[in-house]
Parts: structure tokens; C-alpha cells; sequence
């Protein structure tokens, strides 16, 4: 089947979808909404080399996922983060060096149940616990976790080296599961 | 980070390979190295459960996004404004 543009369309039938995608992966709404923009402006400047044989939809996505992407690696500062700098979570010195603290270590989460990923605020509060992370860490953890990019291709796209991808990925999870044991499992 | 040779890791390294375990293959000895630890250490068990369920979680958030009734939307007035700045881009 052949695909057609029909540009006049766009903001009534993609313009939500394209926020909301956006918005996932990108912590600020002011900016969603402004790349959903430049995506169909980009969509119109190229539709020449719309081809169609993919639907509309998945070709703004695709132009979307590039503007979000090159959005990830402006944001990406040079500096690495390394394994060895210390965290707050494990103890710094002595027999039991980085292991952790007490009162910083996982606490049992009585209520973790499957049903959980049911249900529409503990969404919404894991939604809220990827925003605070600083932007660096959540486009990494997004694109291999939630877009399941390769390892390879992230730290290509946002010019990490994959040392520095894992560590990210580490200090990441850690945030993340306090943030949520904070919020939900208290 | 290197354990290489290292038979007892912290806990600090056993996070680290729960959280790479998730989207790579460990080698063989940080295998080892990670079952010997979980072996003893009921937070990093916890740890390991915990980010699991989150991995679970956002992963489904994905097919969430597609999903309509999704509370995020733009607002009519955004719309409004994005319908314009096209027609201009269009004419």
C-alpha cells in the first residue's frame, strides 16, 4: 500500500501522540511541544522523500526519535562519570568499604506486585522519578531500556564512551529505585 | 571497573553488574563474582528484585505512550499556534 501526506491533518490526528512520545523522553512539556514543531516543519521541508511505504505516523516518529536524539547529545556534556567516584549510598572506608549503608540500603517492598505496573499512578510516579534524573542519565537509560537501542548505538549517538554508559546506567538505576521506594513503597 | 581476580566484591560492583546484567551478558567470571555476593547480601538480592520490576515497568511504559487516555496532551491553544506556524511553513 501506498502512503500519501496529508499535512493539513497532522496536528489533529498525530500532534498528541507525537507529545506524548516526546514527552517520555524528554523531561520538560515546553519542549516536547517544541520539537512535535520542528518535526513537522521538518516533515513539510522534506516530504519529497516521503516514499510511502511506511505510514505517516511512523515517518514523522522516526523524524521525531532524530530531533530527540540530537536534543540528547546537545544536553550530553564530555565530562565522564566514573565508576570510582564516590556514593552516598555505601560506606566509604573500612571493612566494609562500599558496602552499604544502613539507612541507605533497598528496603523490602512489601506490596511489589505485578498489578503495580497496572495501575496508573505508580506509572505516573515512575514518569516523575525518570524527570528527575539529570538529563544526561535518563536519555541513556531511555534509549537502551525503554527504546532498547544497543549499547553500541547509544554511546554513538550521544558520544559516551561505553564505560561511561554503564556507569550512567548504574548511577541511574540506583536514583530510580530510591526515588520510587521513596514515592510508592513508603 | 575492574574486579578482575577479585573473589569478594562490594557492594557498590554487585549493583553495578545487577544493573549491566539487564541489558548485557556478564562475563564469566563476574558471574561467579555476583552469585557469590547475592549469596550473602540480602540488600543487593533486594536491589537486584527491585530495578527488575522497574526495568518491567518502564519498558511497558513504552506501549503505554500509545495507548490514548494518556494524560498528556497538548492544549487546544497549542495546537491552535502549531496549525499556524505549518500553514505558514506550507504556503
Amino acid at each position: 500500500m501506498n502512503h500519501q501526506l496529508n499535512p493539513d491533518g497532522w496536528v489533529d490526528n498525530y500532534a498528541d501522540i507525537l507529545f506524548r512520545y516526546a514527552l517520555t523522553r524528554i523531561n520538560k512539556s515546553v519542549l516536547a511541544e517544541g520539537l512535535v514543531q520542528e518535526t513537522f516543519l521538518a516533515g513539510i521541508k522534506s516530504s519529497s522523500s516521503f516514499k510511502g511505504e511506511s505510514s505517516e505516523l511512523t515517518w514523522l516518529t522516526a523524524i521525531l526519535k532524530r530531533k530527540i536524539i540530537d536534543h540528547y547529545r546537545k544536553n550530553s556534556r564530555k565530562k565522564e562519570l566514573s565508576f570510582e567516584m564516590p556514593d552516598e549510598r555505601f560506606a566509604k572506608q573500612g571493612m566494609l568499604d562500599d558496602h552499604w549503608l544502613e539507612n541507605k540500603a533497598p528496603k523490602e517492598w512489601q506490596t511489589m506486585a505485578d498489578s503495580d505496573l497496572e495501575n496508573e499512578e505508580f506509572m505516573n510516579i515512575l514518569q516523575a522519578c525518570i524527570r528527575h534524573l539529570p538529563e544526561k542519565w535518563a536519555s541513556c537509560f531511555m534509549l537502551r531500556v525503554m527504546d532498547e537501542m544497543n549499547g553500541e548505538e547509544v554511546c554513538k549517538e550521544l558520544e559516551i564512551s561505553s564505560s561511561n554508559m554503564w556507569v550512567i546506567m548504574h548511577r541511574a538505576r540506583l536514583q530510580l529505585r530510591d526515588c520510587v521506594e521513596k514515592s510508592w513503597f513508603k | 571497573m575492574d574486579t578482575k581476580g577479585k573473589m569478594m566484591i562490594s557492594c557498590k560492583e554487585a549493583t553495578f553488574l545487577i544493573s549491566k546484567k539487564q541489558q548485557d551478558k556478564l562475563t564469566r567470571i563476574e558471574k561467579i563474582q555476583l552469585t557469590f555476593h547475592l549469596m550473602m547480601c540480602k540488600y543487593c538480592r533486594r536491589f537486584e528484585r527491585q530495578t527488575k520490576f522497574i526495568t518491567k515497568a518502564i519498558k511497558k511504559m513504552n506501549r503505554r505512550v500509545e495507548k490514548q487516555g494518556v494524560p498528556m496532551q497538548m492544549t487546544d491553544a497549542q495546537k491552535q499556534q502549531l496549525r499556524q506556524k505549518l500553514n505558514e511553513a506550507n504556503r
